[in-house]
């Protein structure tokens, strides 16, 4: 079951040498507590970030960092960057990821699990390009710390899906860590500012990177750090701001941003770029875009981007709900990700939560730095009895029923560890086997939500359909991942998994998920109203079907031939999309066999009375 | 009744061996208000509930147990989902009523229960409609404030029921019954607002 990855080290030791890591898409950090103060760890140049790019030569020489980095352009083919955004995928899924990717994959269809190919025979999966930028910082952290290390707080997006959990601990293996955990990169933040300030409250983390906004509610009280609610938009981060700049300036030089020749286009996002950059300290910039320079001042720059900053407030507006709470509530709004350096954001903030936001922490560091304070709690100077670390599930998890609809056994923004468990029956009589379909999603049919895995209970002993008794268990551990069990339960029958899956869900999938499921709740709800009124429909006709087989002659030929006409009636209205229809005639049907199924009725308990005398009864 | 698993001491349904002190596997049916150290009523607080819920959480939690032996993390872990479960139950009125209904031995949502009280449903119809009509903000608030002043009546009624032994258990199931009805509206209007 896996539930040994909880735990520290050997139980008679110390205080241990442990660390926090911020594995990023783009730049990674290790951090530790010295003293009673997380802090994070330099390289010998004095730099705190470490580029997450990987260069993997042809004599098995590693480079990571910013000589890799530096190197890209004349090394591409065998350079790695922002292996995190396939991690926990599948080699199909990845092809379709991004048309712009740099990346050569391999069609090895060896295994499940996406590679880049490198060199004609050489391909890495993005967990050993992740277990590089490991090593590098454990080897970081192993000099400051002046010995090995015996454990480290890993940290991965809320949304991060139980194939990018272990994808993730998978890479941390194969650097050699030993994994504490694995937090939730917002609540990380949280758990920085808390300690930090040293009161209890309620915090919302507003964490905008480059390409990601996440939302998360947390609650400090009685020393218990518990997440409330989680949310975000993965489409949504600066490089829209750049995007809107650029298209902005572009249309005033009198081009059509839709037409642009890519050089162009890319010209464009980088001074767009630069000038967000230069707004952050300074009232005004000026612009060259499309030949022509344009000055820009803060305001303006506010009022072009603000349709950007506007989707913010659904993902806020949704997490506040989950936790059931009013912005004004909140104790403080703590910002993490580059992006909140923007003066416009942290305005929108400001209006969106009535209040000043938090950001005493380099939002780039605050992340590591959070890790690090879990990591000394878990296994660092012994477990302390002040502060316990409460996290949720973030998408809800459900297996496939009759039809294709998803029954949800463990809802979104559930605390975790949870378990859940769900009896189902068989459908068919001297059915044997079931097969389960687990699925993570917020949508209510199965092809909405993503699949997770599959596995089947076989040996269920033969009984009539509808007598057995399958239940499904569902368990969650501390770090997010998923063990799936099922037994039957009249004879127990058992069959157990533990869902290591293909593939994962990536962040826009999950974004998309859970957007949709608000657009379409609507179409949802009519969609599994047609399943289920079709399903029953299936039911009356097949039991039907098979009575007049066995009982025709119970049936003058009028009675017969209206019944058939029933069965057609509603065998024509279950092609069709209405479910009103479908349910109307079922109900039709149901009258019209009332008196055929009395008459079965009678038949067989005079069949079941027949030579049995009256005192047996 | 139960043994300790490591001293062998009688420990009925503590977390917590008296004896010795060790964590103990969660016995089945264990009250979701033993396991929090919560009196079995219906009206508790959001408070009340979240202070129990923390309390047993830093006990129990497998964070607490990361030095201790592999069978006491598993433990830990099975009484920290127990209490989450339990969390997640009591919290919501509905579900807690429900709880304790089924404790009481009753089954709860079966056919006969469906809601029969035609003034009742005709009242919804009447209030679904205008739900469905209302476009704005402005429309949908008066209906959701007037769904939530049912629904917490019912929820006064139900509390009386299981704290004050008020009323019959026909009523409260059909009282049930109806706060499941009451609380699916209630959800459509939040999607109403999502639309709008």
């Amino acid at each position: 079951m896996g539930l040994l990855q909880i735990g520290g080290g050997p139980k008679e030791k110390c205080a241990g040498r442990v660390v926090g890591i911020d594995l990023g898409t783009t730049y990674s950090l290790v951090a530790t507590v010295k003293e009673g103060n997380p802090l994070v760890i330099h390289d010998d140049e004095g730099r705190a970030s470490l580029p997450s790019v990987v260069y993997f030569g042809p004599d098995n020489q590693v480079e990571v960092g910013e000589q890799a980095r530096s190197q890209a352009a004349n090394r591409s083919g065998r350079t790695i960057a922002s292996a995190k955004r396939f991690m926990g995928r599948g080699q199909q899924e990845s092809q379709s990821i991004d048309e712009l990717s740099p990346y050569q994959f391999a069609t090895d269809n060896e295994g499940p699990v996406v590679k880049f190919q490198i060199a004609k025979d050489q391909a890495v999966t993005p967990m050993e390009v992740g277990a590089e930028v490991l090593k590098a910082l454990k080897m970081r952290a192993e000099i400051e710390l002046d010995g090995e290390l015996d454990g480290a707080v890993i940290t991965v997006p809320a949304y991060f899906d139980d194939a990018q959990r272990q994808a993730t601990r998978d890479a941390a293996r194969l650097a050699g860590l030993n994994v504490l955990r694995l937090l939730n990169e917002p609540t990380s933040a949280a758990l920085a500012y808390g300690l930090d300030k040293n009161k209890d409250g309620i915090f919302a983390v507003f964490d905008m990177g480059g390409g990601t906004f996440d939302i998360s509610i947390l609650k400090l009280e009685d020393g218990v750090f518990q997440v409330l609610s989680t949310g975000g938009d993965s489409r949504l981060g600066g490089d829209d701001f750049d995007r809107a700049v650029a298209e902005h300036f572009l249309s005033e030089s009198g081009q059509d941003p839709k037409s642009t020749d890519s050089a162009t286009a890319a010209r464009s996002l980088h001074e767009s770029r630069l000038a967000k950059e230069r707004l952050t300290t300074s009232p005004s910039t000026t612009i060259t875009i499309g030949g022509q320079e344009f000055s820009l001042s803060q305001e303006q720059f506010a009022e072009i981007i603000q349709p950007v900053l506007d989707r913010v407030r659904g993902p806020v507006r949704r997490a506040l709900k989950d936790a059931e709470l009013r912005a004004k509530e909140l104790d403080g709004v703590v910002l993490v990700g580059g992006s909140t350096r923007v003066l416009a954001v942290r305005q929108y903030v400001r209006e969106v939560f009535g209040q000043e936001p938090l950001a005493d922490i380099d939002p780039d560091k605050v992340v590591a730095l959070g890790a690090a304070v879990q990591a000394d709690m878990l296994g660092g100077s012994g477990p302390r009895d002040d502060v316990l670390l409460l996290d949720v599930l973030p998408l809800s998890l459900g297996i496939e029923t009759m039809g294709g609809v998803v029954e949800k056994l463990l809802h979104r923004n559930q605390t975790i560890p949870a378990s859940a468990g769900q009896e189902f029956t068989t459908y068919a009589d001297n059915q044997t086997g079931m097969d389960f379909h687990i699925v993570q999603g917020e949508r209510e049919t199965v092809a909405a939500c993503r699949s997770l895995a599959r596995f089947k209970l076989s040996g269920i002993p033969p009984m009539g359909a509808g007598m057995a008794r399958v239940k499904v268990l569902f368990n969650v551990d501390a770090d997010g991942i998923l063990h799936v069990s099922a037994e039957e339960e009249t004879t127990n029958t058992r069959s157990a998994i533990e869902v290591k899956p293909s593939y994962g869900l990536d962040d826009d999938t999950i974004e998309n998920m859970i957007l949709e499921s608000i657009e379409n709740a609507r179409t949802d709800v009519s969609e599994r109203m047609l399943i289920e009124k079709r399903v029953d429909a299936d039911r009356i006709l097949l039991a039907l079907k098979a009575a007049l087989k066995q009982d025709e002659d119970l049936l003058t030929s009028d009675e017969r031939a209206e019944l058939e006409e029933g069965i057609a009636a509603l065998e024509e209205a279950k092609q069709n999309t209405n479910h009103r229809l479908i349910e109307q005639r079922t109900e039709q049907l149901d009258k019209l066999s009332v008196e055929f199924a009395a008459r079965r009725m009678d038949r067989s308990i005079n069949d079941a009375l027949s030579g049995k005398q009256v005192k047996q009864l | 009744m139960a043994d300790c698993w490591t001293c062998g001491a009688e420990r009925d349904r503590a977390t917590f061996c008296p004896t010795c002190g060790v964590i103990q596997p969660v016995i089945k049916n264990t009250s979701f208000y033993d396991s929090l150290g919560l009196e079995p009523l219906m009206r508790l607080t959001r408070n009340q509930l979240e202070k129990a819920y923390r309390a047993q959480a830093q006990k129990v939690h497998p964070d607490r147990f990361g030095r201790e032996s592999r069978m006491e993390r598993r433990l830990a872990l099975e009484q920290t989902t127990h209490i989450n479960d339990a969390y997640q139950t009591l919290k919501k009125p509905r579900k807690r009523a429900e709880y304790l209904m089924k404790r009481a031995g009753h089954e709860v949502g079966t056919e006969e229960q469906r809601v029969k009280d035609m003034d009742f449903l005709m009242e919804m119809m009447t209030l679904r409609e205008t739900l469905e009509e209302a476009t704005t903000h402005e429309q949908i608030e008066p209906i959701e404030e007037q769904i939530q002043a049912r629904f917490d009546n019912h929820i006064e009624r139900l509390e009386c029921f299981f704290d004050d032994k008020k009323g019959s258990e026909d009523e409260a199931l059909a009282c049930l019954e109806q706060l499941r009805f009451l609380e699916r509206f209630l959800d459509e209007v939040e999607h109403k607002f999502d639309t709008y």
